[in-house]
């Protein structure tokens, strides 16, 4: 028994410390990501058909109260992008006053959440697109309000993403309305992020929006990401605390966006 | 040495295993869950300890790993100590009662998720407070029927 063991261990602590990034292993831990997403799939699949069901047996009133306030909200959104091509166009305008570099007009995939990772301690979604659609690490990921996580593992037909409020993770932020920037953190609560560190003569407010400052370059700048709950000082110490609720609906819906195409944008200084 | 039969029950019984973990569960409601892969996992420790043993521990443990996307090898070193540990006492464990064998299982859940979250926090990652530790309760208390259907499962297909 005595060599299984060390064999057994050996490997793992092998996989674990030596080989976790390593490319010899590329293949396999691709093969791995599809292999888990595959088992979420099957698992959920009941859940899914049950849906797809329900979906199909709704009544024909429903379904065309519902196509009337879609065409509604599509012309609502055609208007408003009309509107938003004229700003690109003045943006674009101001940012050459400035000799600032251009921002890239940004594509977005769209892919299906499949599941969230079974770990009680981790936010992890699984989604339907992999290397084969073009989706690679650290690629940015955005829900309808502002963004969800960043993608940690490849696989060819799937992939795996970190949420933003996973304690692992961390976003360079920027207040919308004062410039401020600061760190949001996961805390391991899917409403809740934290920015620590902020002096305590700052100006954030209840109420304020975070955005991504795309210090890093990770992710691009602008992007939506929390909305401030609640400022925590201490009269003693020389930073507060910001408290903030992800804009994103990290728990509902099932798709997401992948941002493609991303080049980190270059500094804003006039 | 009698011949090996019935294989497929003990595989198809870890396949359903990582299939309950990967159900579509709410968020809340996870810390009430068991660690099945590793309940069925002593199951077979404990009655067939000559078939089922560290190699048999490793694999599942990196299988758990990659379904939820732990760093793949951390649950795995927990799990072969675990089943070390259950290999040296399981002639003593299997005389216990159910309450003490529960109570083994818990522990045994435990030297698991120890294990893991040592080694992730060695590796960077970052764990909040013991919520690492909660599948140890629900799991004594599954210990019962997870034990019973499979002693079930074991007696209808004669495996051994």
């Amino acid at each position: 028994m005595g060599w299984r063991v060390t064999l057994a261990i050996g490997c793992c602590l092998l996989i674990l410390f030596y080989l976790r990034d390593h490319e010899l292993l590329q293949g396999p831990r691709q093969f791995g990501t599809d292999a888990a997403a595959m088992v979420y799939r099957i698992a959920g699949a009941p859940r899914a058909a049950l849906a797809g069901a329900g979906q199909f047996f709704r009544s024909h009133n429903t379904l065309r109260a519902e196509n009337a306030r879609l065409q509604q909200e599509n012309l609502v959104l055609k208007g408003q992008t009309q509107k938003l091509a004229a700003v690109v166009a003045e943006n674009g305008r101001y940012r050459a006053l400035l000799n600032s570099a251009e921002t890239i007009d940004r594509e977005v995939m769209v892919a299906e959440i499949i599941a969230l990772t079974a770990a009680p301690s981790r936010h992890e979604l699984v989604i339907d697109k992999g290397s084969e659609d073009r989706v690679r690490l650290g690629q940015p990921l955005l829900g309808a309000d502002g963004l969800m996580g960043q993608v940690t593992r490849v696989g060819k037909y799937s992939s795996n993403a970190l949420l933003i409020t996973d304690a692992t993770h961390a976003v360079p932020v920027q207040v919308l309305r004062s410039g401020v920037r600061g760190l949001a953190e996961g805390t391991g609560d899917l409403s809740r992020l934290i920015v620590r560190h902020v002096a305590a003569t700052t100006d954030i407010r209840v109420g304020d929006t975070l955005v991504t400052s795309g210090l890093g370059g990770l992710f691009p700048a602008g992007y939506p990401v929390a909305q401030v709950l609640e400022v925590v000082s201490d009269p003693g110490s020389a930073f507060s605390q910001v408290i903030a609720e992800p804009l994103a609906p990290l728990d509902r819906g099932r798709h997401v966006m992948l941002a493609l195409e991303m080049i980190p944008e270059a500094s804003e200084q006039p | 040495m009698i011949a090996s039969r019935g294989s497929w029950v003990i595989v198809l019984s870890f396949a359903c295993a990582l299939l309950v973990v990967a159900l579509p569960v709410p968020v809340a409601l996870r810390v009430y869950l068991p660690d099945w892969p590793m309940l069925v996992l002593f199951y077979w420790v404990l009655a067939l300890p000559t078939r089922v043993g560290v190699l048999t521990a490793c694999i599942v443990g990196m299988a758990t790993d990659i379904l939820d996307g732990s760093p793949v090898g951390a649950t795995a070193v927990g799990s072969t100590l675990a089943v070390l540990v259950l290999l040296v006492s399981y002639q003593r464990v299997r005389q216990f009662d159910l309450l003490q064998q529960s109570l083994v299982m818990g522990l045994m859940v435990a030297v698991v998720h120890l294990a893991e979250q040592r080694l992730e926090v060695l590796l960077g990652w970052q764990h909040v407070g013991t919520a690492f530790l909660a599948p140890v309760i629900a799991s004594m208390v599954f210990w019962l029927p997870v034990r019973n259907s499979l002693r079930a499962l074991r007696r209808h297909y004669e495996v051994q």
